[in-house]
């Protein structure tokens, strides 16, 4: 059989051309979907958290560095180490609402909602982000006071958790509960209370005692049910018509 | 519409949509279908545009009926559907320590564009939307203008099949509106647009169907044309005295009056009627179907 199909250069010149062509056209109206992935999420956020919020959060982490050296010099007492653990872990919570503050702050969490990557979602990976950073510095916290300290590693862990719980989801209850455009200021308030009453059970030495470990326990979950129960909460009614300025139709 | 024969028409179907803030209806029974095109919503303030807006990007919830693309409900097509969303909102937002550049950058994380196309994109936008001399500049540096074309480029990220604009053309000076009126034709052949305006002329400029609301119910919808033809017969022009001119604004709704070099007044007058004696039947514009169902 005669075989007079295409010669080698008609195909390098014309056919080549015209199917890279059409590659071409073809590639470029596919439409790429892209399914970031939970960290490639989380990466990607980070470089557009608020600088106060990441700023106090790393500002927190030196803190605990340079008072727990600090008090080590000055081979402090156990209440003034639980004192000092206390107000930290208190404001620890605040540096995630301020970066949550922000997207209700400069109205944008219509446009955010409208994205791929929802309100809801970027929350979540920003309540991670911050969570995590939360845990280092807590974990940092707890090994520099139990180090100091006498009563051991548990006991310590209780007293600055249940701190740092309690003033969370009182900042989530905040958050809540007051839908305003700069509540900002409000959340700073609120740490600076919180702050201060923990620091009240410092006035009764006797709490920080094993005798009373079952109240702090008690006091850790009732601090995680109000934390869950508020985070929950938020997040049903996240993206809600509220947040839209119903007002204007 | 400019759609070959054969090719799948996306659609976007409104059905018996309804939505209420404390018992007032801001869409009420609303009963529409967009495919490709450029679709134009009127009506007065309240009129619950922003609210039919908001419930075709799914940031509210309908009370009642809803809202399908391609036959999916989009409540249940979650980020699918807003993968295939450009939305700029009425109040549009924006971090004012962000630089444009970084701005759109981030918006192109949250829509999900591939990193390695994410430039190109926003190279691209900012050329469309003349931006590229400001691109380093922070968000709170801008003008009132530019920060609506930033908005509107925002849109065009992860070139969106439906494009949802909330008064885009509010704050835009005339050349940069004829730039965004041309923008939207081309736009418009190979997407669903659908925006709302006060500004009619924007409107009629650019759209190839209109929705025509009134108090959260639609008014009227079709083409300009249509809509304009079912008012024949009822505007009329009269050249009238500035006194008579005032006594006619008084009984019939006037859609404008202009005062002509002999101190007469050319009045634009909507009427089943004749109401003067010199008036003659005009041919309607959208202007006046606009206030034809807003003053009914």
């Amino acid at each position: 059989m005669k075989n007079k199909g295409i010669t080698l250069e008609e195909i390098q010149t014309e056919g080549k051309a015209q199917v890279l062509a059409q590659l071409k056209e073809a590639v470029e109206a596919k439409n790429i979907r892209y399914h970031p992935t939970l960290l490639q999420t989380v990466l990607g956020q980070i470089k557009y958290l608020s600088l106060p919020a990441l700023g106090g959060q790393i500002t927190c982490l030196f803190l605990i560095f340079v008072l727990c050296s600090y008090l080590e010099r000055r081979q402090a007492q156990l209440m003034l180490w639980l004192g000092t653990g206390s107000v930290l872990a208190a404001c620890l919570g605040l540096f995630l609402m301020l970066e949550l503050c922000r997207s209700s702050s400069f109205h944008m969490m219509e446009l955010e909602q409208s994205c791929y990557l929802n309100v809801k979602q970027l929350w979540c990976v920003k309540m991670i982000i911050f969570g995590c950073l939360d845990l280092l510095i807590l974990t940092a916290l707890i090994a520099g006071v139990s180090k100091n300290v006498s009563c051991g590693m548990f006991p310590v862990m209780l007293y600055l958790l249940v701190p740092f719980v309690i003033s969370s989801g009182l900042q989530f209850l905040v958050f809540t509960i007051f839908r305003r455009e700069r509540r900002e200021y409000l959340q700073m308030s609120a740490a600076v209370f919180i702050s201060v009453v923990s620091l009240l059970p410092l006035s009764e030495p006797k709490l920080y005692t094993i005798a009373c470990l079952g109240v702090w326990v008690l006091a850790l979950i009732a601090g995680t049910i109000l934390l869950t129960t508020e985070i929950v909460l938020m997040y049903r009614t996240l993206g809600s018509e509220n947040e839209w300025h119903t007002a204007k139709l | 519409m400019d759609l070959r024969k054969g090719e799948k028409m996306p659609e976007l179907r409104l059905e018996h949509v309804r939505k209420c803030y404390k018992g007032l209806p801001a869409a009420a029974e609303i009963e529409y279908v967009f495919h490709t095109g450029v679709y134009g919503l009127l009506g007065a303030n309240g009129a619950g545009k922003t609210t039919l807006l908001r419930m075709i990007v799914g940031v509210l919830q309908p009370d009642f009926g809803r809202i399908l693309y391609n036959q999916q409900e989009i409540s249940q097509m979650g980020g699918e559907y807003r993968r295939i969303l450009g939305y700029l909102p009425q109040e549009f937002g924006y971090y004012p320590n962000f630089t444009v550049y970084r701005y759109l950058k981030y918006l192109a994380e949250l829509k999900a564009v591939p990193p390695e196309l994410a430039e190109e994109r926003i190279e691209e936008t900012l050329e469309k939307m003349n931006l590229q001399s400001v691109k380093k500049q922070r968000m709170k540096n801008l003008s009132g203008g530019m920060i609506r074309r930033v908005g509107i480029a925002q849109t065009l990220l992860n070139n969106p099949d439906i494009l949802v604009l909330d008064e885009p053309t509010a704050g835009l000076d005339p050349r940069e509106r004829i730039r965004f009126r041309n923008l939207i034709s081309g736009l418009g052949r190979e997407r669903t647009v659908i925006l709302s305006s006060h500004i009619v002329s924007d409107i009629e400029f650019f759209a190839d169907e209109l929705l025509i609301l009134k108090a959260g119910k639609q008014a009227d919808s079709g083409s300009v044309g249509q809509i304009c033809d079912k008012i024949k017969g009822k505007v009329w022009e009269s050249l009238e005295s500035l006194e008579s001119a005032r006594r006619l604004n008084q009984e019939f709704v006037v859609s404008s009056m202009k005062n002509m070099e002999d101190r007469n007044v050319r009045v634009r007058i909507l009427s089943d009627g004749k109401p003067a004696e010199h008036a003659v039947l005009a041919e309607p514009r959208l202007e006046d179907a606009f206030l034809y169902h807003m003053t009914r």
